[in-house]
This record gives C-alpha cells, structure tokens and sequence, in this order.
C-alpha cells in the first residue's frame, strides 16, 4: 500500500539514454578485432602470397617496430597527452647502439651492454618531455614536436656525415636467431608488451594513467600525484621509443637517423584504429595490440601487391583520419584543439 | 573593491611584464645575435649577406604569418612544411605545361590543402595535430609521387617566369615584398575582420565565443585555409629562389615556422598574438641560421637550436598565473 | 538524549568577491542522525558541502569533529577525519572495475612487489557491496559496463568504505542529490543502507530538491536560505508545507524589482514552442514570448529549465517539438545560428561562458555584432571605442579604461559588459540566465533596472532568476517545472505576483 513512486518520466527517460549508450559503447569496443578480422580476409584474398607461413614470420618481424611503439605511445595517449619525439629519439638511441657496438666508425665494442645504454638514453630523454610539459604546462604535441628535432639533431652530431655500419657479429646472431619460429627481435617486443599488459593491468601506475586520462580532477582529489605519474609515462614511452630504436638498428646494422622516420606515424595510426581514444581514458594496450596487428597487415599486404611506399605512407594517413573520425564523441561541442 | 582592483593591478603589470618578455628578449637577441656575427666575422654586415639573409627569411617569414593564426587558437599545423614542398614542385611541372598560370593553379592548391586541414578538425572533429599530421604524410606522398623522389630543375624554358625573382629595392629583394605585403594582409584579416576577433576569442575561451554567437567553425576553418596559402605562398618563393622544385624543401621549416611564431609571441594558449611580430621571429631564425653558415657550423646544431628555442619561446608566452588549466 | 556530539560548525562565513555565499552558519550534528538540508538553489547549502569536505576554505567561523578542530585544506584531509561525500556529478573512472574504483587511493594494502593483487582487491570489494545488499554487482565488471544508476550505487558505496576506513567510531557522510538518477527500489536500498550506518553511529547530511524523501529519512531537518540557517526542525514537527514556508521567507518589496517599471507586453510573439522536447532532459514544453515581456522559468536544478535554455538559445538541440521564431519554425545548429535570429543568451557562468578575459572591454562589447563597427567590412577602431564609450557612459560600467581587460573587472562590471554586447548586438530574444549570479547588491539593483529598459524597448526575456523571489519580481508571466515537465504557468503581472509559497509547491 505504502508504495511510493520516486522517480519520474524524464528520470526514465534519461536512465534509457544513459543504456542505450552503454550498449553502444559496448559494440564500438569490438570493433577493432572485426577490422582486423575484415583485412586478414580481404588481404588472403587478393594480396598474393599473403597467406603462407613465410609471410607469417615476415609479418612478425615487421610487427616488432610498431608494437614496441605503440606500447609507449599507448600510455602517453590514454593520458589524452600525445608523444611525437619517436622519429627524432627513435633515430638517435639507433645511431647510439651502432656507435657502440664494433662498428666502423670508432674502436668501440660494448657488446650487449651497448642496447642497454641506448634505452636507458631513450628513457632520460622521455623524462626530459614529460618534466617540460608537466612543469611547464606546455602542451605535450609541443614539447616532444621539438624534442623529436633536437634529437634528430643530436643523432646526427654523433656520427657526423656518414652513418656507422655496425659490424659486431652480435647483431647477425640476434636477427638470425629465433625461438620457436618467432624471431628474437619479434620475441623481445612481445616483452614490451607483456610488460606494458601488466603495467596496465596489475600495477597502481596502470591504474591510475587511466584515472588521469578519464578525469584528470578526480584522480587529483584522491590523493593521486598527477604530475608524477604523467612524468612516468613519459619515461615509459622514452623507455619503448629507445627499445624500438635498438631493434631498428640492429636490424639493419646500420645507425642512420632516418631509423626513427615513418615509425611514429604507424604507431599513432595503431593506437588509434586499436580504439584508444585520443581524449585519454578509453582503451588499452590490447587494443593498440589489436592495432598495431591492423597496421602491420595492412602494410605488409599493401607491399605484396607492389604498392608504391609513398602511396602507403599517405594511405596510413587516409586510415588515421577514418579511424580518428569515426572514434570521436560527435556529441560534444567543445573538441579537442 | 578597493583592495581587489590593488591586487587586480599587480595581477596586470606582472601579465604585462611576462607579456612582452619574450618579445624585448627577442629584438634583443637579434641585435646582440648581429653583433656577435659581425665580431666574428665581418662579411656578415655585407649588403649582399643583408639581401641573402632578406631573401632567405621571406618563405619563412611568410609560413610563420600563416601557422600564426592557427597557433593563436591553440592548434597546430604540422602540414605547413609538406604543402610548402608539394608547391614547390607542383610549380616546377606546371611551368612545362600551362605557364605562368602555374603560379595561380599553386595557390589554389594551397586554399585547398588548407581547407581540408581545418574540414578535418572542424567537422570530423579531428585533433588538429593528427588532421595535419595525417595531410603532411599525404602531401609529402604526393610531392614525392609527382617529382619521383628527387629535385626537379627549372629548364631555360622556363626561366622567363621566374626573371622577376632577381629584382632588387636597394638591398631589399622582391621576394621579401612579397612577404611584407602578405603580411600586411594577414594583420589586416587579423585585427580588422570579425574571423580575425573570433579567431582570439575562441583560442582563449571557447565556449564562451560559441555562446556570444561567433562562428566558431569558420574562424577555424579560415585559420587553416590562410595557413595553407601561406605554406604554398612560400613554396612558390622556395621553387623561384632554388630554380628548381625538391620534394622536401619545405621538411625543415614546419619548425622554424613554428618557432617563428613562438618568438614572435604568439602562445599556444591561444588568445594572444599577432602577426606583425612575426617579422622578430622569423628574422631571429634566419640570423642564426645565417650566422651560424657563415660561421660554418654544422647544419644539424640548427634542429638542435630551433628545436630548443620553440620550447624557450613557448614556456615564456605561457601564462603561468592559470593554476587550474589542464595542459595535454 | 545522551547522543554525542560529532560536529559542530560555528559562525561559518564564505564571502565570494561582490556576494556573500554562507552568513553566520552554526550547527550542530550528532552521531547517528540523519540530517536533512533543504533550501532553494543558492540558498547555500552546497557550499556549506563543500566547505566540510574540504574543497573550499570558509572566510571566517570553525568546524570540529570529534570535539577537535577541523579545518580540511582537502577532500583527502577531510576523509583522514572520516568526513566523506557523494557528488552530484559521478566520479567514479570509467574504464577501472568496481572493485578498483572502490579502492581507488588505496591500493597500498593490495600491494606487493609493485604488484596488485585483484583478485583480493575484487573479493574485499564484494564483500562491502554485500555488506550494503547490493549482491547483483559484481566487483570485477568495469564501471563503464553498469547502468547508470547502478554506478551511483557504487559511488555511495565507495564512499561509505571511504570514511569507514578511517576506522573512526562515527563518521560523517554527506549525499548530495544521491537520489537524482536512482530508481525506486534503489532510492528504498539507499535509505535502508543509510538507516544501518547511522544505527552504527554514523551520521549522514542528506541534501535532496525532494521533500517527501528528506522527511521521509531524516530525523532533523536545517532550513537554508539565502546563504543563512533559517530554521531547524525536527522531521516528526515538520510536513512539507511548513518547510516549503521557511524556505522562500519573506518577500523583498516590490520596488527592489522595480515592479512599478513592468510593462504590459506587447501583441507580437517572438518566440513560441510547440511539445519541445530533449530526450531525457524535458519534454512537451509549450511556451510563448511576447515583445516587452519577461518570461520567468522556475524550478530546480535538474528539473529541466537549463536545458530549456540551452535549447532556445541553439547550443543543445531539440529531440522532439518545434520552435518558432516570429511564427516562423526553425532550427539551430549552434548559437551562433540562434543569433542570427535574433537569439542571445547571457549564460550563467560568467567567466567560463561569456567573458573572453584578455580582450579588452570594448572588444567584448563588440563580440556579437561587427556590423555597429565596421566600415567596407573591416573593423574601425574608432568606431568599437566610441560604441563602447557609449555604453559606459548608459551602463555605469566602471573600468579604468576602455582598454582595460575584462577579466581584471569586478563581477557586477563584468556582467555590464555582457549585457552591453547584448544591446549592441541588435538581437530582441534575450536568454537571461541567472543574470545576477556573482553580482554585488548595488549593481544587482542597476541590472534589474536594466531588465527592464529591454522590455520597454520591445525586447522579449526569457529569464532564470538567481532566486525564486527575483524570478516572480522580474517577470510578467511564469513556467513552472519539474522533473522535466511544465506542471504549473502563472500570471505575474504588478500587483497580482503569486506566492513564493505557491510556486514552490510545483517545483519540488
């Protein structure tokens, strides 16, 4: 008898809203696996030699440079913050591990201890951005943009002219190598992901990049210090960009800057189309897992038809923007500048 | 209210004070910059080494005009540098087959790769860091594509077109007039046209210029399409200048443009800026640029330095009293 | 009744530049007691919230809690005290599971070797959602994949095992608005959780719009208004007429509003809504504008009136129902098209909504209409500074300079400027919302008079008044609404001004 009505129409009404985005949100969560699942076929069926287990293990070694990447790119992005030094950084921990390994153009021999140095160098820098941008609220395209031409300039400085060709045997052991059919280097970003999978998942840091990047004044409120963090996922991502830059290099024996050119941008394309969305917050490693697999198909198809490389490069951009387009809250009317 | 509007005036000379900072540390540095080159080597004073450096600056005077505008709604422009080198090679072919009409084909093109950038942000609510990242990877493509990856030359038939480049003011070269004049246009769109208020307005608060009724979509829009003019503007002076249309030319100034503006003390804070201050900017890259090849020092110092002064220019153009903003 | 003190708040004043939010508030709680604050909007009672939790400093007065002083700097500090709070708007991380958000903070205890151990985490978090019967949530589901309503649950539920923690015999829990956006078996859930802590010896604030739910669950009831404590009542005294009596008070005089100045409206309609509607924020509004009228809406925060607002002046868009402008339909794709039609708001939060802070006041005063300034197309200075001078001189708008930025100007000043670029903007559909918000009593009074000088020269206001008692003052007609709806459209002509009393009976 006592039976009180509290709620009214509207609040109904607003409840039903408020599902019917959840169910929404819920299906443009898988999204990136149908993708995926849509160019392995279309790509089986019209690149030739696409699927064979030749390929397989191409495709796995084309992965490792853009997986390793994205893993630091992921963390940057699911801030809402963006980290572009990749080319310049990436180019110049590459040019380092050739310079110290037995090369050409000094007496240096590290050996194993050379890539360590490289990453670690990766990692300072990334400390470098993330303090600029954090205590010096600039914005974070900013500071790692210039970041990234400093660096290009320093990777020049350090070999002055002509690029050293690495010639320690090292590095022909770990490219030939493999476990299990996988290549070492491949096996080594799958490292970084593993890591940046526990990081994310099993780790307070993980967290609370997520409370950051969903709503930066909450994570404030509880205790959260924000700018510490942020300065973490910046080492984090220096921490990858050096990792990816020592797989380039040794993969071509060769510490050129231009190591570094053209992995940004599949890296940001892999975040992306993964569905990690740029406002920070939504997402995660898996699914930049997921994108940087779409990525790496869809190239490695686009070279077996014998696509030009400038027609694929400005094809990852077309993918970027669909992606982007498509990922945006087109509700909101302030958008991100 | 007495004791508010004492610490309002401490507020605004301090803003005053950190306002213009970075403008008085610029025109110093260039002086103190010419300075030094001059002690350490006299021929940079050289009328010939002013028209170098004069004609020099004018493309990147002219990108820095335009990424101005797109800087003061605190967005970027990463395609300037591509749209530039895709110009200059669009000129060079276009010669061969209609003429002097290529310049006006060029320019066109310029409109057009500046309206898809800001279409991009605008309507598909793109950052506008990735819409022209994305832009700068396809138009480099693209200037790639049509060159075959290596420099195309200017051929003698071609040369009448470009004979006006050689005509000099005194030691102004016309290419600098150029840029003055485009200039000139920019501050005029800047500080006398409605787009030009929005475009501060919105950079500062935007949600405020939605509510006061301003256009917001077509000042941003227009921010992008008078970059894009101004990038194609300087790879039509980069062709005319070099006789000859390379596919990257433009790679490098997308920074120092950028920086250019910074210096010049536009914040990407957005609200605050202008385009008349670029001239301190771009003349201040160029006399380190020029210094330091007359000086001969090694080109990759250069990244280094530039890289270094946007992040100098910027940090002193931001306004550090908003404790509360939250920066990306 | 033997009951201890838990807190106790004396002479607490929170002055915000040109207005005073809290005057002189005392209160004391005791432990296990469920307290309700009513009061209109502003009355004062968020601030008070958020004064207790830490988020705003009072300007004088001291707190204590457990008989020692409290003056939290921050939410975290309050929490240490075991004083935690509900928000209004969610703050739960979306993408995080239940039982992470849970412990959001405190994952030290989950930790071992920078390793967290979820699977205790998800089991301790099950264990307080069972503790509060809210057994259908499961502690490992992420945030983002439960209803709405359900987060909210959560949310509370977080907050309880917040102040819990503190490992404080008694602690204090603050709702505010918890109810909003739960449904009907989850309001009883809630009361029924809030009923166990409180028999624990904690103590709950509950600030609700809802009075039959505030008498329903609390024991004593404080009445704001106005920024003062009214009014303190014991549940078992009160009925909602009563409370809705101390509630408005008594009425300014007439002349405050310049009643004697209220013109009849004139025959034109500006602006009229057929069944306007915005899935889930108000539906079936009908209302119509007339030249040199002043429409008042009413109603509570929530209840629909500020997306109303947002609907007229083109910055939200309509689900359903038309809008017409001068007879004719329309529709807005963005403010900027509303103004074209002569469709300008004055939004609520000044310095985020309609101040560009570093243009200077006659660039402000120029934003919305370039046509007044400019020659062949181009902007004459001459023209914006002698435009502006002329406002000045009209407005009283104090600043040293025309120059002057505006955001350096005082509250009241400020909104001068706006309503300045409302004149000159030519637009006679004026979208007033809360147009004193944050303004001193001096220059409160010229915006009134100002009001009504829109309505002499023809123009039609649609008006959300800071308070109630502004509202019927200003106004020749008012909406009433509630829960999204229109439930009551009054008169509101000189001398024939309804109640308060009367109005608020359909707003709560």
């Amino acid at each position: 008898m006592e039976k009180k009505q509290y709620t009214s129409p509207i609040a109904e009404e607003f409840a039903y809203e408020m599902r019917r985005q959840t169910r929404k949100a819920k299906i443009i969560n898988y999204a990136p696996v149908g993708v995926l699942a849509f160019f392995f076929a279309l790509l089986s069926a019209i690149a030739p030699g696409f699927l064979s287990l030749y390929n397989f293990r191409t495709i796995l070694n084309q992965l490792s440079v853009p997986l390793v990447m994205t893993m630091g790119l992921t963390f940057v992005i699911l801030l809402g913050c963006t980290d572009l030094s990749g080319e310049g950084l990436g180019g110049f921990c590459g040019c380092l591990v050739t310079l110290l390994v037995i090369n050409t153009k000094n007496a240096n021999d590290f050996g194993a201890p050379a890539f360590l140095i490289a990453i670690c160098c990766g990692l300072a820098v990334g400390l470098f951005s993330g303090f600029i941008h954090v205590k010096g609220k600039i914005p974070s395209f900013m500071v790692t943009y210039a970041i990234s031409s400093i660096m290009s300039g320093f990777a020049v400085m350090s070999y002055r002219g002509q690029p050293a060709m690495a010639k320690d045997p090292l590095l022909t052991k770990i490219t030939s190598g493999s476990v299990l059919g996988i290549p070492y280097l491949t096996v080594a970003s799958l490292l970084v992901f593993v890591a940046a999978f526990f990081l994310q998942n099993y780790t307070r840091f993980g967290a609370y990049v997520m409370a950051i990047g969903d709503n930066e004044a909450v994570a404030r409120n509880t205790g959260v210090n924000v700018d510490r963090i942020k300065m973490k996922v910046f080492i984090w991502a220096g921490f990858c960009i050096g990792v990816s830059g020592v797989i380039s290099a040794i993969r071509v024996a060769r510490g050129d800057v231009g190591l570094g050119k053209d992995t940004v941008f599949p890296a940001i394309t892999a975040v992306v189309v993964g569905g990690t969305t740029l406002t920070g917050g939504k997402g995660g490693v898996v699914n930049s897992l997921v994108g940087a697999l779409i990525v790496t198909i869809i190239n490695n198809g686009l070279i077996l038809m014998g696509v030009n490389m400038y027609i694929r490069s400005a094809l990852q951009g077309v993918i970027i923007i669909i992606a982007v387009a498509l990922s945006v809250n087109r509700g909101k009317k302030v958008i991100v500048k | 209210m007495n004791e508010t509007s004492g610490s309002v005036l401490d507020i605004l000379k301090s803003m005053l004070s950190s306002e213009n900072l970075s403008k008085i540390l610029s025109v110093a540095s260039i002086v103190v910059l010419s300075l030094v080159f001059v002690a350490i080597n006299p021929r940079f004073m050289v009328s010939r080494n002013i028209t170098n450096i004069l004609n020099d600056m004018s493309p990147l005077w002219v990108m820095a005009c335009g990424v101005a505008f797109v800087l003061m709604l605190s967005s970027i422009d990463l395609s300037l540098g591509s749209i530039a080198s895709c110009s200059a090679v669009m000129l060079t072919v276009l010669f061969n087959s209609i003429g002097p009409g290529a310049y006006i084909v060029v320019i066109i093109y310029g409109m057009l790769a500046g309206l898809i950038n800001g279409m991009l942000h605008t309507y598909l609510k793109i950052p506008s860091f990735i819409a022209t990242l994305c832009t700068q990877s396809i138009w480099q493509s693209v200037a790639l594509l049509i060159s075959g990856a290596k420099p195309l030359p200017m051929l003698p038939p071609v040369w009448p077109y470009i004979e006006w480049v050689k005509i000099t003011f005194g030691v102004v070269p016309i290419l600098f007039i150029i840029s003055f004049l485009l200039m000139l246009l920019y501050t005029v769109i800047q500080k006398k046209t409605k787009v030009g208020r929005t475009m501060l307005a919105l950079g500062e608060n935007e949600s405020a210029a939605r509510l006061i009724g301003l256009n917001i979509n077509q000042a941003k829009i227009t921010a992008f399409f008078l970059s894009g003019i101004a990038a194609s503007v300087g790879g039509i002076i980069f062709a005319v200048k070099l006789k000859s249309g390379i596919p990257t030319v433009g790679a490098q100034y997308n920074l120092m443009a950028i920086a250019s503006a910074a210096l010049g003390g536009v914040a990407l804070s957005g609200g605050k800026g202008d385009i008349l201050m670029t001239i301190i900017g771009a003349g201040l890259i160029i006399i380190i640029q020029n210094g330091m090849n007359v000086i001969a020092v090694d080109g990759y110092w250069q990244q280094i330095v530039f890289g270094a002064l946007v992040l100098i220019a910027i940090y002193m153009n931001a306004d550090h009293n908003r404790r509360d903003l939250v920066v990306k | 009744m033997g009951k201890n003190i838990l807190f106790t708040a004396r002479n607490i004043t929170k002055k915000y530049p040109g207005t005073m939010a809290l005057k002189d508030v005392s209160a004391e709680l005791f432990s296990g007691e469920v307290v309700g604050l009513v009061g209109e909007n502003g009355a004062g009672k968020s601030t008070l919230l958020k004064i207790i939790m830490g988020n705003e400093q009072p300007t004088e007065g001291v707190m204590t809690m457990h008989g020692i002083p409290f003056a939290p700097k921050t939410p975290i500090e309050a929490n240490n005290m075991g004083v935690g709070m509900v928000f209004q708007e969610q703050s739960l991380i979306q993408n995080l599971t239940v039982g992470q958000n849970i412990f959001f903070g405190m994952e030290d205890k989950y930790t071992r070797f920078c390793v967290l151990n979820k699977r205790k985490m998800h089991e301790d978090a099950s264990r307080i959602l069972e503790d509060m019967r809210l057994n259908h949530i499961r502690a490992d589901r992420k945030v983002s994949s439960l209803e709405f309503a359900t987060r909210q649950m959560v949310e509370i539920c977080k907050v309880f095992h917040v102040v819990k923690r503190s490992g404080l015999d008694s602690c204090l829990i603050l709702l505010d608005e918890p109810t909003s956006v739960l449904s009907d078996g989850e309001v009883r859930n809630l009361f029924e959780n809030i009923r166990l802590i409180t028999a624990e010896g904690h103590t709950v604030i509950f600030v609700s719009h809802r009075l039959d739910e505030v008498l329903e669950i609390s024991d004593r009831i404080i009445v704001f208004k106005d920024g003062e404590k009214v009014d303190e009542v014991l549940t078992a005294e009160a009925d909602e007429s009563i409370l809705y009596e101390k509630m408005v008070g008594r009425t300014a005089s007439g002349e405050y509003y310049k009643v004697s100045d209220q013109v009849e409206p004139g025959g034109e309609v500006l602006l009229e809504t057929r069944d306007l509607g915005r899935r889930g924020y108000f539906r079936n509004v009908n209302l119509t504008l007339h030249a040199g009228e002043i429409l008042g809406i009413c109603g509570v925060v929530g209840s629909g009136k500020e997306d109303l607002c947002a609907v007229l002046c083109g910055d939200e868009s309509p689900t359903s129902g038309q809008l017409l402008v001068r007879g004719e339909g329309k529709k807005f794709g963005a403010p900027q098209a509303a103004l074209k039609n002569g469709i300008l708001s004055i939004p609520k939060e000044r310095r985020e909504e309609s101040i560009i802070a570093s243009a200077s006041v006659s660039e402000n005063i120029a934003m919305s209409n370039f046509g007044n300034i400019s020659k062949i197309g181009l902007i004459s200075k001459k023209l914006e500074k002698a435009q502006a001078e002329n406002y000045r001189g009209k407005m009283h708008i104090r600043a040293s300079s025309l120059d002057q930025k505006v955001g350096f100007l005082s509250g009241g000043n400020a909104q001068k400027v706006v309503f300045a670029r409302a004149l000159a903007s030519d637009a006679d559909i004026l979208i007033l919302n809360h147009p004193t918000r944050g303004v001193d009593v001096g220059a409160k009074e010229e915006i009134y008079s100002l009001i009504r000088s829109l309505a002499v020269q023809g123009k039609g206001c649609v008006l959300l008044g800071d308070t109630l008692d502004e509202c019927i003052g200003l106004s020749n007609r008012l909406l009433v609404m509630k829960d999204g709806e229109v439930t009551r459209e009054c008169d509101a002509s000189p001398g024939n001004k309804p109640e308060q009393v009367d109005i608020v009976k359909y707003m709560m």
